[in-house]
């Protein structure tokens, strides 16, 4: 019988709210704070692997697929993995990082909600058949709708109307049925467990309502029991930002956090962008919450906190309340805007702004600083090639590599701040000359 | 004699749910109920007592007791007609644990104590390349008689050595 490996913390510095520590997973060790990058091709992995080879990136403590790109980003891979004739495995990268690093394998079951994302399910092997269905059944109701021409995205009519209602009646059965909900639960656990992951995500929905908070607490709850028999289980929340301004809700969620023990709680709080001008009380509670956080991981050295789709905030609660914190290469701006409008050209993230710039924008930059590339990472002061001769692929290569490579840097300025005690003013510092200024209520 | 909350009771999976596991992933959830059961008791239980907390059949409970007992994760005393079991020790200090790797096995030792003493406790466990260890076996050695157990292991060594020159 197998034994799941368990989290524990070797807390190494504190420094108000912001802390760094040694987590252990097993034989894997992460160093945090921990920048975990999502993953959504199978290119995006490959250049992952070189640059962790290249850089080191020990801040950098892994990835995190979406379920319904995991068999197209890792399933070729792991059926790749080679075996010698003593039956050994061979050592590769992809290999190597399966067993050293943080592989998440993200549900994102969210994204029944979201119409651009609903059918996502509807290709993807090995998932429970209620998943496939339910991305089947709205990409037919979607064709119909298409062929009335009614497609009106308002929340009263049309296809937004139906998956409303199709997203209720999905949670509703899983909530009345504790059969089909444990069946659905150990399916998706078991899948991420095949894929590599070595802390286990519950299928959780999106919170719009106090009763779908009332079912995600169950699934935790029911999931940690499940991954007895598969491994380390997180417990998982998905928020709109509206949350943030619903203080019942918040106090439930402190409560919980309270009462129970898994040892990673990852929060997931869709399209926030708290620098928006008025969003003045989200960015209060928020605070609150991170001091929350920060309240239990000292009563509870072994609970450790991670944000996923952290976006702007990848910065600002780097080590304070999160340990964790995820990002697509991109800032998870991808999902605000649709494929077909984007420029086939990659942003480069700016390191002092702390915003994506587009190409023209770096090159105005660039020229102004006398051809150099504003920025201290190994990415950009090792760059042998001058920007404007780069061609798409591999400027597209050029941008992601040194978002990486930046964060790692970033966060490994971070943790040596946190040591010598002076994170909190290098963080304000930072944040007052960037374009997130508003974020400095949750710092100071 | 048995303590146990009535939240970690009611998260214990029903009958019904458990019925969606295979059967070897039941065994496994029913051996980590059990043995998580068994850490929080620290003044023993019965079958009688663990099987009404979780509602297993009490033929199930009773054999996963012996296999936990049979692997030196659990131990039980005979008191009257009524068979206590207790998880096997606790761990002295975090430092009293370390584990050595040899090719494919994975050997744990651990410095235990329960009310019987302290205890030297070593495990042997396979190391899987896809990450999860599985316990195949573990000896119990009472500190006072390490010294007496290490002489003769070493003795038994030399005596393989000269028969086939093989350790």
């Amino acid at each position: 019988m197998s034994e799941p490996a368990h989290l524990t913390v070797d807390p190494l510095y504190r420094e108000g709210i912001a802390r760094s520590c040694k987590v252990h997973l097993g034989y894997r060790e992460f160093l945090t704070p921990g920048f975990v990058i999502r993953i959504d091709s199978r290119e995006k992995l490959s250049l992952y692997l070189k640059l962790k080879k290249k850089y080191k990136l020990e801040h950098v403590t892994g990835y995190v697929v979406r379920l319904a790109d995991a068999q197209r980003v890792l399933g070729q891979r792991i059926s790749d993995t080679q075996v010698d004739l003593q039956g050994r495995f061979v050592e590769g990268d992809f290999l190597k990082s399966s067993l050293s690093d943080l592989i998440l394998i993200d549900p994102a079951l969210e994204n029944l909600y979201y119409a651009t994302h609903a059918g996502d399910f509807a290709s993807t092997r090995n998932l429970p058949h209620a998943l496939t269905d339910y991305s089947l059944s709205y990409l037919k109701q979607k064709s119909v709708q298409k062929n009335k021409e009614e497609i009106v995205e308002t929340p009263e009519t049309g296809i937004r109307k139906w998956l409303d209602a199709k997203h209720g009646h999905f949670w509703q059965e899983l909530e009345l049925d504790e059969r089909i909900r444990t069946r659905f639960i150990r399916d998706l656990l078991v899948r991420q467990h095949e894929l590599g992951a070595p802390i286990l995500i519950p299928p959780v929905p999106l919170i719009t309502n106090d009763r779908l908070f009332e079912l995600t607490k169950t699934i935790n709850r029911k999931s940690s029991e499940v991954s007895r028999v598969v491994g380390e289980c997180a417990d998982a929340f998905t928020f709109r930002l509206d949350v943030l301004r619903n203080s019942s809700l918040l106090e439930e969620l402190r409560d919980y956090i309270d009462a129970q023990n898994a040892r990673i709680t990852l929060f997931k709080f869709k399209y926030m962008n708290l620098n928006e001008e008025d969003r003045v009380i989200e960015r209060k509670n928020f605070r609150d919450f991170l001091q929350t956080l920060d309240l239990k991981s000292r009563l509870d050295r072994n609970r450790t906190f991670m944000l996923l789709e952290a976006g702007n905030l990848a910065y600002a609660c780097a080590g304070r309340g999160f340990d964790f914190l995820s990002t697509s290469f991109s800032l998870d701006r991808e999902d605000r805007v649709r494929k077909q409008q984007r420029s086939p050209w990659g942003k480069w993230f700016d390191p002092y702004y702390q915003v994506t710039l587009d190409r023209d924008s770096f090159m105005d930059a660039y020229r102004n600083n006398g051809s150099h590339i504003p920025c201290d990472c190994p990415e950009c002061t090792t760059s042998t090639s001058k920007p404007e001769s780069l061609g798409i692929d591999e400027w597209n290569q050029f941008v992601k590599g040194h978002y990486l490579s930046r964060r790692n840097k970033d966060y490994t300025e971070i943790a040596k701040a946190i040591e010598s005690g002076t994170a909190t003013a290098g963080i304000v510092d930072r944040l007052r000359d960037s374009a997130l200024k508003n974020l400095l209520e949750l710092v100071r | 004699m048995f303590n146990m909350s009535l939240s970690r009771a009611s998260s214990i999976l029903s009958f019904n749910e458990i019925k969606v596991f295979s059967p070897e992933e039941r065994e496994q959830y029913v051996k980590s109920v059990i043995l998580d059961l068994l850490s929080k008791a620290e003044r023993g239980t019965t079958i009688a007592q663990v099987s009404k907390v979780t509602n297993f059949n009490r033929i199930t409970v009773a054999r996963h007791l012996e296999s936990l007992v049979s692997i030196r994760e659990a131990y039980k005393k005979q008191r009257g007609s009524v068979a206590v079991y207790f998880k096997n020790g606790r761990l002295l200090h975090e430092a009293d644990k370390f584990e050595i790797r040899v090719r494919d096995k994975l050997y744990a030792y651990y410095k235990l104590s329960n009310e019987e003493g302290d205890f030297i406790y070593i495990q042997e466990k396979t190391a899987n390349p896809t990450r999860t260890v599985q316990t195949l076996g573990g000896i119990m050695i009472d500190v006072r008689d390490f010294h007496e157990f290490l002489k003769g292991l070493s003795r038994f060594g030399i005596t393989m050595k000269a028969e086939d020159g093989k350790v």
